[in-house]
């Protein structure tokens, strides 16, 4: 395999999966019915984001890498720094919202 | 409840690990070395270590934290440190496997042209794993002083 196109392809799946877990989490404390929903597949809800989101990354990964598209180095820079900036705003988003909701509850 | 202190011991020790596997990493970057095998080493350990520290620290979460120590923190001084850190903590630990193991797959490019980029991601896991740290330890604080 293209190992440009696998550190791409895995970079993005990456990001995908930053923005899945703070979006489930944040959606799993303003709506109860759905964090019940995801205590259903596992027993607990983080369980069941942490399973999604390896799920989530393989999936993607497979997907992604397998595009006929060339990767090009600059696509990856590119990527990878997408995936820096948006670790810092997943934790930034995380951190804000909990902030957020024990300063108002 | 033997297992309790042993879990929170598994989980810290392989996550200093990870921690100084990609500081290691990111020195390697840094000091421009060409030799592949070493870095891929380096990025394997890294994985390995926040692999095992979710792993162990997950477990420890699910089974012991919600029902013998977030009651405590929550009734005691710092209610915050569950409601903020460890919620905060739980779920940005998620973030960091992705990104170690994109790590990992960078390190087989030999492409000199990104190097700055494999330096900053390695020192974004590291820190990220780091202030993870500094949650968890503030989780412990917390802990402590709840039941003084």
């Amino acid at each position: 395999m293209d190992n440009k196109k696998l550190v791409h392809a895995s970079s993005i799946s990456a990001v995908v999966v930053i923005a899945f877990v703070a979006i489930v989490t944040i959606a799993s404390e303003e709506l109860p019915a759905f964090k019940g929903w995801l205590k259903s597949f596992t027993g607990h809800h983080w369980v069941t984001k942490g399973v999604a989101s390896v799920l989530l990354y393989l999936i993607l990964l497979q997907l992604l890498s397998r595009t006929k598209k060339a990767v090009e180095t600059k696509d990856v820079q590119k990527a990878i720094m997408v995936l820096v900036a948006a670790s810092f705003l997943g934790t930034l988003a995380v951190l804000a919202y909990y902030t957020w909701h024990f300063i108002s509850a | 409840m033997l297992t309790k202190p042993l879990l929170v011991g598994l989980h810290l020790v392989f996550a200093i690990i990870g921690i100084d596997a990609f500081l290691w990493l990111l020195g390697e970057y840094a000091a421009k070395v060409e030799n592949i095998r070493r870095k891929y080493i380096a990025a394997l350990i890294g994985v390995g270590g926040l692999s095992l520290s979710w792993i162990f620290g997950g477990y420890y979460y699910v089974v012991y934290y919600g029902s013998l120590v977030k009651p405590s923190i929550k009734s005691g001084l710092a209610p915050w440190a569950h409601s903020i850190v460890m919620e905060t903590k739980e779920h940005v630990f998620l973030f960091l496997i992705p990104m170690a193991i994109t790590a990992l797959f960078l390190v087989k490019l030999k492409d000199p042209a990104l190097r700055k980029q494999a330096m900053y991601l390695s020192a974004t896991i590291a820190g990220l794993a780091l202030f993870i740290g500094l949650m968890g330890f503030i989780i412990s604080a917390a802990a402590r002083w709840a039941v003084v």
